[in-house]
């Protein structure tokens, strides 16, 4: 149990001011116990009942609080794999006479099956679209019962739930309260591992959406995968302790209302800790029975108190908790960022492979719009490839070509003399190909360090099993990004800024981080989407700064650009388009000189000696 | 399954009805939903004080049908518009990202359901029909007036909605606001306006829609809260974004609800349902009648 303990609770970081890890071990062994005793407190059958509900309910809602407010996702079917987790267990109890143990574990794996299922449509449909259909499936599913109303019992219900047993004896239902709480906390420890571990990034990555996540070389299916399957796990842990409660279930004890108070549960307690939803489902519970004496306006006064309540705290209830008792006990949210090196960070990426990239005759049309038409290119390491000419021309397309974003009509691309055409943007990620875009897509309330972090995820992934239990290799994976990040940072001369946020930084400094954890791939092709736009003064001069030192170091850079003087500055080469085709290709000075391209782009000032002098 | 074909158009009149209820709380989702980004969680209890509402004035106090339907599509307007300022307003400043407006609307929907019982008690209000007509039969089917009231309404509410949108200006504000609220503020348009009155609207609709239903379903306190999923379920069907998604989503779930009880049994007809919606957002990913781009970055 010692072993257990220790593997579920990494000790907190070394370097963190703080209480001692010993403490908070003991403070939360403390806070178990408390709650475990609750029932002989209170002493009396409703409330043992009310909060062994409360148990059960924070189960589902904490499943849910990882799919919706870590990661984003709309898959709000929790409470119909919860009811396919009762029913499975209730089923075979019952009906066949299962040992329960047994039933429990088929159940579970019932609702993980019952999860993968009904999450079908959120790899298909997104957003709003999965919300509605998957709280439609919640609804649903328990009233599949009623198609086979032999085994199940269907719309009457189905009695006769034997509890599981101990050395030949039934649980108490104060037993059974102890082992929901059991399961309850071991969930909280593991989704804890699992967010604090570089997983968490990821769901940040897919909350901000799936361009991110795919930017940094993760597949949006497998991640959506992977915590929809955490989710309906919990739900079905969950639901297969509900059925012994009363030995009795049917489909009428999940209604719409009961997946409306999960959600709600989940956003009262909002998304800043995994435990976040206990206190909005104790809320939720609570609440009502709090307010009996006024017997017929009960319903009433809760409503009003949750309007009230969410107006006063829309970002829920757990945030201020937390930032009060932060500030009490431990002045900062983490660790001090570890102090980076440059050079290793540059030493890193020139071990990079020096793959060409090589563009041949794409073409891409939008309706009857051509955007791109015949393209070709070619970028080398250790230079500066600059596609420049006028908006609309085909700048961007042809980056969301190359880099898997959008599907070519014809035309190749390959990097290394592999061809990479058709694979999917985070393959190709991997294949160590990195981009940025106009719009930095970067993790607004994680910090710069974070952000870095992320675009290692697809490098070096961690089992997602390894992560739960909080074992070392898991650990040690984060601390090495956390080291490489820091020298990534300090390369791109935002150390100091280390534990920001990024939404605090400069729109300056934003790009020199998107462009920082571009890099984190060690990409031997790094593509950027305008960078300078929108920088000022000496922003200007610290990304010039920052990308010759990324030629330096052996990569390849293909810069979209708008900013003339940086592009003729810094390009090795440069390749003009003028409505979708290539127009002219050379260095700055033979682009410059090029009649067609003073004509179309330019202006034909750029071509007089005195101009040049005011480039300068 | 039954012989001849009289019950499935008995049936599938019946669920042209049901259809149309559907519909309209659709269209009241669409329209508060793509002015502010809010799924009023209270729409369907706005529906069943259009009903207990309309049983008060039109039955219990003999005021004359037009009039009464006036002072109900105005009266449950008017409550939309407070509930609008009170659970919807006040969040703007929390931003975007905030999902508050969850429970505030939750909150509304149980403080309005609960007045409600107060009001006008637990029991279920028997409504006369609107018009004093004789079902008509066409052929051995059954053509109840009751439900093409229903449908016309609908129909009615959907072609009054698009033709706003498209040829007024506030139509066009509202459009405006819908497809990009950041460029419709640059462009002066108050959108918080635009949201307080949509959400009055979307009320009206309601309030309309829950009178003219109160003679098939009776007026009760809670007749709302079933009708929320439903138009949830229309909405998917159809797409967000024009009120004619909304109407053909309602009308299809009300079909295939109807057609799948005469067909199978009352058991099977959520799931017949889930697969249909489920069909058509394989086939398409937006819904029937929703905007779909492929340019993601």
């Amino acid at each position: 149990m010692a072993a257990l303990t220790r593997t579920l609770l990494p000790r907190a970081r070394r370097a963190g001011p703080g209480p001692s890890a010993g403490v908070r071990e003991v403070a939360l062994v403390a806070v178990f116990a408390v709650v475990a005793l609750l029932p002989l407190i209170a002493g009396d059958r409703f409330w043992t009942r009310k909060l062994f509900v409360i148990a059960v309910m924070s189960i589902v809602a904490v499943g849910l609080n990882l799919v919706l407010g870590y990661a984003g996702e709309y898959a709000l079917g929790q409470v119909g794999i919860f009811a396919a987790g009762a029913y499975v267990t209730g089923v075979l109890t019952a009906t066949y006479h299962w040992n329960a143990w047994l039933a429990m574990l088929a159940g579970v794996a019932a609702a993980a099956l019952t999860g993968l299922v009904a999450s079908v449509p959120g790899l298909r449909v997104g957003g709003w679209y999965f919300a509605l259909t998957s709280l439609f499936i919640a609804t649903v599913i328990p009233q599949t019962v009623r198609l086979a109303p032999g085994p199940t019992g269907g719309e009457l219900g189905l009695a006769g739930i034997d509890r599981p047993q101990i050395a030949g004896h039934p649980l108490s239902t104060p037993a059974l309260y102890i082992l929901v709480l059991a399961v309850l906390g071991l969930a909280l420890l593991g989704l804890r591992n699992l967010t604090r571990s570089t997983w968490g990034l990821a769901f940040a990555c897919l909350r901000r959406g799936d361009v991110c996540l795919r930017s940094a070389g993760m597949s949006p299916v497998r991640v959506r995968l992977t915590i929809y399957l955490f989710a309906a796990v919990l739900a079905g842990a969950g639901g297969v302790v509900y059925p012994f409660l009363d030995g009795f279930i049917s489909p009428d004890a999940f209604p719409l209302s009961l997946s409306i108070l999960i959600i709600g549960a989940t956003i009262i307690g909002g998304s800043d800790a995994v435990w976040a939803p206990v206190v909005g489902v104790a809320i939720l519970q609570l609440v009502p029975e709090l307010s009996d004496r006024f017997d017929k306006y009960a319903l009433l006064i809760y409503g009003l108190a949750l309007v009230a309540g969410s107006l006063l705290l829309p970002r829920g209830l757990v945030a201020p908790l937390r930032r009060a008792a932060s500030a009490v006990l431990r002045p900062a949210r983490s660790a001090e960022p570890p102090a980076g090196s440059a050079d290793a960070a540059v030493a890193r990426l020139a071990r990079g492979d020096g793959a060409i990239l090589e563009v041949r005759g794409l073409n891409k049309a939008f309706g009857g719009l051509r955007a791109v038409s015949d393209v070709s290119f070619t970028a080398r390491p250790g230079q500066i490839t600059a596609v420049i000419g006028a908006n609309g021309c085909g700048k961007t397309t042809t980056l969301n070509l190359v880099s898997g974003f959008y599907r070519a009509d014809a035309g190749h691309v390959s990097l290394g003399g592999t061809a990479v055409e058709g694979r999917a943007p985070h393959r190709i990620v991997r294949d160590r190909l990195a981009r940025t875009f106009q719009t930095p897509m970067l993790l607004t309330d994680r910090t710069a360090l974070e952000n870095v972090m992320a675009g290692m995820l697809a490098h070096a992934p961690v089992p997602a099993a390894a992560a739960v239990l909080g074992l070392p290799s898991a650990r040690r994976t984060r601390e090495r990004f956390r080291r490489d990040a820091a020298d990534l940072l300090a390369f791109a001369g935002l150390g100091p800024l280390a534990g920001q946020d990024a939404d605090t930084l400069s729109p300056g400094r934003q790009r020199l981080l998107e462009v920082a954890r571009a890099l984190a791939g060690s990409p031997s092709v790094l593509l950027l989407d305008e960078p300078a736009a929108g920088l000022v003064g000496a922003e200007v001069g610290e990304l010039a700064g920052l990308l010759r030192a990324v030629r330096a170091a052996g990569v390849a850079v293909v810069l979209v650009e708008h900013n003339m003087r940086l592009v003729m500055d810094l390009a090795d080469h440069v390749v003009v388009l003028d409505t979708g085709t290539v127009l002219a290709t050379g260095t700055p000075g033979e682009v410059r000189a090029d009649p067609a391209v003073a004509r179309s782009y330019l202006g034909a000032a750029a071509t007089r000696p005195a101009t040049r002098k005011e480039d300068r | 399954m039954p012989a001849g074909w009289e019950p499935y158009v008995s049936a599938l009149v019946a669920g042209l009805g049901v259809g149309g209820v559907y519909a309209l709380v659709a269209m009241g989702y669409n329209l508060v939903f793509r002015a502010t980004g809010v799924f009023n969680l209270a729409q369907g209890q706005l529906l069943s004080y259009g009903a207990l509402i309309g049983f008060t004035l039109w039955v219990s106090h003999g005021t004359p049908l037009l009039l009464a339907l006036l002072a109900v599509t105005a009266a449950v307007a008017a409550l939309g518009f407070v509930q609008e300022r009170i659970t919807v307003a006040p969040l703007a400043r929390a931003g975007t990202n905030s999902m508050a407006w969850v429970i505030t609307t939750l909150g509304a929907s149980v403080v309005l359901e609960n007045i409600a019982q107060l009001a006008w008690g637990g029991d279920q209000h028997p409504v006369p029909p609107l018009a004093d007509l004789a079902a008509w039969r066409i052929g051995g089917a059954t053509v109840q007036p009751a439900n093409m009231i229903i449908l016309v309404t609908a129909l009615a509410a959907a072609a009054a909605l698009t033709a706003v949108t498209r040829y007024t200006r506030a139509g066009k504000t509202w459009s405006a606001t819908a497809e990009d609220a950041e460029a419709a503020r640059v462009r002066g348009i108050n959108t918080r306006r635009v949201g307080a009155v949509s959400f009055a609207v979307a009320a009206a609709l309601s309030g309309f829609a829950g009178f003219v239903v109160a003679p098939v379903t009776g007026a009760s306190f809670d007749m709302g809260s079933s009708l929320t999923l439903a138009g949830f379920v229309a909405i998917a069907v159809g797409g967000f974004g024009s009120a004619g998604g909304a109407l053909a989503g309602g009308l299809i779930i009300g079909v295939v609800d109807s057609e799948a009880v005469l067909m199978l049994s009352s058991a099977w007809k959520d799931v017949v349902t889930l697969l249909v919606l489920l069909l058509i957002l394989g086939v398409r990913p937006n819904g029937l009648f929703g905007t779909y781009r492929e340019r993601v970055i």
